[in-house]
């Protein structure tokens, strides 16, 4: 691996919590509550998979 | 587990944060260095807290001023990184990509011996050559040489008491294009006393354009170098040639 990726990291580090804070809020503003809303709909298809009937 | 198939399933999230991420490293490496970057950093502080501020004790007014804010955000940011901007499609620019790698080692040797020639003998110096980015009216405000840029020129154009000895010397595509060319100065107050017009004139440019800036102290014989807004002194003829080449052909973090 390149020694550069490293490179100026504490400014690569903030650019990605900068652009997660930016999206974070951006969505928000789209869909609210949308992180609970997924993870809602991800246990409930969890839960549909493991208490499905069998295929006959 | 479940974290990771959940994080999995929704790939999309990531994949926007991370163009999201390249996009402000992007902008970041644009502006860094450069009287915009305190300005921006500045109103974003600023706007940052008291758009909290208007949240949190639910200000109706004010959050409707940010909201309408934040849709005239990119006309306000094309204004206020207009240099930045043309320096960054100066650099993708087609014409740019094939001509980076072009030979300049002759020019660069012309350049670093003049230097140290000008410099032993105590005789002040300021030397710009444009990387990507053309400055016309820097170009403009001198005398037109379109002339080979060879060490005997170079030393001649800064010896005393000529008339084409004060100011800067612009080089373009290994030639001497202006001489006398006039400099913005940087607005910077943070800067050593010890740093006289010339150091200041440099600056100035480089915070400008791209171009890389060197400069001979007539005072000390000191030399230095100025690319995006960063000063680099004291520097030998060695580090001197070995920065103009990294910078010329992007080998390093420039």
């Amino acid at each position: 691996m390149n020694a550069s990726f490293f490179s100026n990291w504490r400014a690569k580090l903030t650019s990605i919590l900068i652009a997660f804070a930016f999206w974070w809020f951006l969505k928000s503003q789209l869909e609210p509550n949308f992180f609970q809303k997924a993870w809602q709909l991800y246990t409930l298809q969890q839960l549909n998979e493991t208490t499905a009937p069998p295929a006959p | 587990m479940n974290w990771i198939n959940f994080m999995l399933q929704y790939w999309r999230w990531w994949l926007e944060i991370a163009i999201l991420s390249l996009m402000f490293y992007g902008i970041y490496r644009l502006i860094h260095g450069t009287r915009s970057a305190s300005v921006l950093g500045g109103l974003a502080l600023v706007i940052s807290v008291l758009w909290i501020f208007a949240k949190w004790l639910d200000l109706v007014v004010l959050n409707q001023l940010f909201q309408t804010l934040l849709t005239s955000l990119p006309i306000l940011l094309v204004v206020l990184l207009q240099q930045e901007i043309r320096q960054g499609l100066a650099g993708l620019s087609l014409g740019n990509f094939f001509s980076r790698n072009r030979n300049r080692t002759a020019t660069i040797e012309a350049i670093v011996g003049s230097v140290e020639s000008l410099s032993e003998k105590r005789m002040g110096a300021l030397i710009a050559i444009q990387h990507t980015m053309s400055n016309q009216s820097v170009v403009e405000s001198g005398v037109l040489l379109n002339a080979a840029a060879t060490e005997e020129l170079i030393e001649t154009l800064f010896y005393p008491k000529t008339p084409l000895h004060d100011g800067c010397i612009w080089i373009e595509n290994d030639k001497v294009v202006a001489a006398a060319c006039i400099l913005p100065v940087t607005q910077r107050e943070s800067l050593h006393r010890s740093l006289g017009l010339r150091h200041r004139a440099a600056l100035g440019l480089s915070e400008e354009c791209d171009a890389i800036v060197v400069v001979v102290s007539e005072e000390t014989g000191i030399i230095s170098i100025c690319h995006k807004g960063n000063l680099e002194r004291p520097l030998n003829p060695d580090q001197l040639r070995q920065r103009i080449t990294d910078i010329l052909l992007e080998r390093k973090n420039v």
